[in-house]
């Protein structure tokens, strides 16, 4: 069993959290916490085989995706959260979430980013 | 540090959070099933809608535990993979002990009719298993009811 937590920001901020608490759509809050039981006991692969999440793609098309780099999902709900699997750890980071819309999935995935390169350099 | 496991518990003091999570975790438990008898005989997703007689699509949701499919449906798609659905109830927790894994199994199976029933008996029981379990020995036995550990219980 792996942990799940929410990344905290050096400035105490944590951004997945704020995100779901301010979700007060009721479909969004219990899918998400469905998702993240599964995040703590599941088969990473199987969970990638069943499309709950897939590895975010690097950012232009010479950049190799980063390992560990997963966009979690729900398609019926509309909603991406991207974490982040830290194998040293054993444990997963949630980093970002988001409403999916056509428009934003770049720009929110260069904010997912930006987080993860923060926890890599010493964030919690 | 609060982390979502944390949030859960408080969200699930909402009556109408309970349901709809209900919701989530059953939709899963049927797709992760369904998931898990695909690739044990093994068929791809295509191959299995092509028995089925249902979309590759439609699949994918099953098993990503997005749809919500009737009863009914789950028996027939079973039964094509020549099973049968059988369930079973775990009670809801927020809290996971991450160093034990909780299956339900049958009183007899455990205490055979001729030996005699502990004291807080029932009609099931639960087994609390340490993650790092070396043997037999080291099983605890609990009561399904209350999840107090029943002294001297051990695994025959």
């Amino acid at each position: 069993m792996r942990i799940v937590e929410y990344y905290k920001r050096p400035n105490g901020r944590e951004p997945a959290r704020d995100w779901v608490n301010s979700e007060k759509n009721s479909s969004i809050r219990p899918s998400f916490y469905d998702r993240q039981s599964q995040l703590e006991t599941e088969n990473i692969q199987d969970l990638i085989d069943r499309n709950i999440i897939e590895l975010i793609k690097g950012k232009g098309r010479k950049t190799p995706p980063i390992p560990g780099f997963y966009e979690l999902k729900h398609k019926t709900c509309k909603w991406r959260m991207a974490v982040y699997h830290d194998q040293k750890r054993n444990t997963v980071i949630l980093l970002h979430g988001w409403r999916k819309a056509s428009h934003n999935q770049d720009a929110e995935i260069d904010k997912a980013r930006t987080l993860l390169f923060e926890y890599m350099q010493g964030g919690t | 540090m609060a982390g979502p496991r944390d949030d859960l518990k408080e969200e699930l003091k909402n009556p109408e959070f309970v349901k709809e999570y209900g919701s989530e975790v059953a939709k899963n438990e049927i797709g992760k099933t369904l998931f898990k008898i695909r690739k044990r005989m093994p068929l791809t997703q295509k191959q299995l809608s092509d028995k089925l007689g249902i979309s590759q699509p439609y699949i994918a949701k099953l098993e990503s535990g997005e749809a919500n499919p009737t009863i009914g449906s789950v028996g027939e798609i079973l039964a094509v993979l020549g099973f049968i659905l059988v369930t079973d109830t775990v009670p809801m927790k927020s809290e996971v002990n991450p160093t034990q894994s909780t299956v339900f199994v049958n009183w007899e199976y455990l205490f055979p009719p001729k030996e005699s029933l502990p004291p807080q008996a029932g009609t099931s029981m639960e087994i609390t298993i340490p993650a790092k379990q070396k043997s037999k020995d080291e099983v605890i036995i609990c009561n399904a009811a209350t999840a107090c550990p029943i002294k001297g219980g051990s695994v025959q």
